[in-house]
């Protein structure tokens, strides 16, 4: 029987969230320019949810494994446990994750996401730039495995 | 950089209208909802997600037009991420579709009659693929089912539906399935006793092998769920299936070296075995179980094997097993079988369930399997799920 399961569920999960950083990441820039508002109100905070949940489930994970690294994480899927892994591996790189969701914290980030203030927004625009990073990494192994390589 | 993501986004847009087209016209020729009605929804799914992903290229052009350099790097990313969804369904979600015949219509039925029997995969559209038995189970997307060809035209097989199917309860209800995989692997901690505090090369190797014994039942536990949904629908007939299918498939499905069993997302089949036959005793199928555990000890000591799960399975997790799986059943509530759908006295009728029927059938091969194939093509005639 097939195990496909995880890597399928760990593939539209990134891909959703991808779509979401995408969307307010664009939506950002373009109020940032001073670019009229194509998006409608609900969309924008819809997206902002998406990411603002992935967030709120992975923090305490983060946290935990900071603080007790020899401990194992419960509930969770390997390819949940491995993108925390690669969280940790990300903020003790900063030279290439200098955004404030690496150098300070998650709940800076979705503070930051539910901030209206045109200061915060160049901030946010870093947070989900690194965040795509680390995603577009983390989904790539499963991507190989649904698409396999030419 | 903005040509680049031009002549792409163009491309994918054209990629899609064609591939729109050959399904409609697929469509066309088949009519489905003449030929399988139990179809139409996947069918209308997948137009559905073409549709948006054809939306998401056209926003891109649009957000190209505007010139703003900013943005590049973003629709570089959507860009590379359309395409992966829209590779995607073109390999994996699009063959139930082009390849539909009619023979497939008896999969399709049990998959309808599964998927109505329970309130939240009822409105989930589903399509079935040639493939080894599996399923993409997230119910965000139209749900694919695998099942090898020559299993398709025959009854003996289809309960290893019943455990995919579980993988879809599974994703459906995955935040309390989760609390409670995560409750009995805290238990399984508790059993395997605390981390030793002494800060030698010997405590850290069993540290870490500990840990990874713990993570590594989540993946289990999903397994050991799957196979009790299966029996829990579809009773004997389910282990019949589940035995019949697995058990020629060679040693490592009694036997997995120790260096392979961390993070394996399966456990080893002869432990599948042992909680299957847990589970039928639970159920007061004793003579099945001892049947179903005898046949996988006999093949077990022709092959000179002994069952070592090296740490990773012990006879004290057994309880908590049962338990966990009691509450995830509880939890996510499938349809059961009844007393007449496993009655062996009671004849198959148009009106009886699939379970009946697959029970039947397995009751049949095993008694008389020469006449097997003929019984077959006559109730394959007659039944109407």
């Amino acid at each position: 029987m097939s195990t496909q399961w995880l890597t399928l569920q760990s593939f539209q999960q990134g891909q959703d969230l991808l779509e979401a950083i995408n969307f307010v990441s664009i939506h950002t820039k373009l109020q940032r320019n001073g670019m009229a508002n194509t998006e409608n109100a609900s969309a924008i905070l819809q997206n902002k949810e998406k990411i603002k949940s992935f967030l709120q489930v992975l923090s305490p994970l983060v946290q935990q494994s900071e603080k007790n690294p020899d401990k194992p994480l419960l509930g969770i899927d390997m390819r949940r446990r491995q993108l925390v892994d690669r969280f940790l591996e990300a903020k003790r790189n900063p030279r290439r994750f200098r955004s404030a969701l690496f150098k300070k914290s998650i709940e800076d980030t979705i503070e930051l996401l539910d901030s209206e203030s045109e200061g915060n927004r160049q901030q946010l625009i870093n947070c989900l730039a690194d965040l795509r990073v680390l995603l577009e990494e983390h989904i790539d192994r499963d991507t190989v495995r649904i698409l396999g390589e030419i | 950089m903005r040509i680049i993501l031009q002549q792409s986004n163009l491309d994918l847009l054209r990629e899609i209208e064609q591939l729109k087209a050959s399904i409609n016209e697929r469509h066309k020729e088949q009519d489905l909802s003449i030929a399988s009605p139990e179809f139409l929804p996947y069918y209308t799914a997948i137009i559905s997600a073409c549709d948006q992903i054809h939306q998401r290229v056209l926003k891109n052009l649009t957000h190209l037009k505007l010139e703003q350099d900013d943005i590049l790097a973003d629709i570089l990313s959507e860009t590379q991420e359309l395409s992966k969804q829209f590779h995607f369904y073109n390999r994996h979600l699009l063959s139930p579709l082009m390849r539909y015949r009619e023979p497939d219509r008896l999969c399709l039925r049990l998959l309808r009659w599964l998927h109505e029997h329970h309130p939240s995969t009822s409105t989930i559209p589903f399509g079935f693929s040639d493939g080894e038995f599996g399923i993409w189970p997230d119910p965000a997307i139209p749900i694919v089912y695998y099942m090898p060809t020559s299993a398709q035209f025959g009854l003996l097989y289809l309960p290893l539906f019943f455990h995919e199917f579980g993988h879809l309860l599974y994703a459906s209800h995955k935040p309390e399935l989760d609390d409670l995989v995560h409750d009995f692997q805290q238990e399984i901690a508790t059993l395997l006793g605390p981390i030793a505090e002494r800060d030698d090369a010997y405590s850290k190797t069993e540290a870490i092998k500990r840990n990874r014994i713990i993570e590594t039942w989540y993946e289990w536990m999903q397994e050991l769920f799957c196979d009790s949904v299966g029996f829990w629908i579809g009773g004997p007939s389910f282990v019949h299936a589940f035995s019949m299918y697995l058990r020629m498939r060679g040693r490592r499905e009694f036997h997995v070296p120790e260096d392979e069993l961390a993070y394996r997302e399966h456990p080893v089949s002869w432990l599948r075995v042992r909680v299957l036959v847990d589970q039928m005793n639970q159920a007061n199928f004793q003579q099945e179980a001892k049947a179903l555990e005898q046949t996988w000890k006999t093949i077990a000591e022709t092959l000179e094997i002994r069952d070592d799960y090296f740490g990773f399975f012990d006879e004290a997790f057994l309880p908590l097993i049962r338990q966990a799986l009691d509450d995830m059943l509880t939890e996510t509530a499938p349809w059961h079988f009844s007393d007449d759908d496993i009655s062996l006295e009671k004849s198959i009728t148009p009106q009886s369930t699939p379970v009946h029927v697959l029970n039947h059938a397995w009751a049949k091969f095993l008694r008389e399997p020469a006449q097997y194939s003929e019984w077959q093509k006559q109730i394959l005639a007659e039944i109407k799920w």
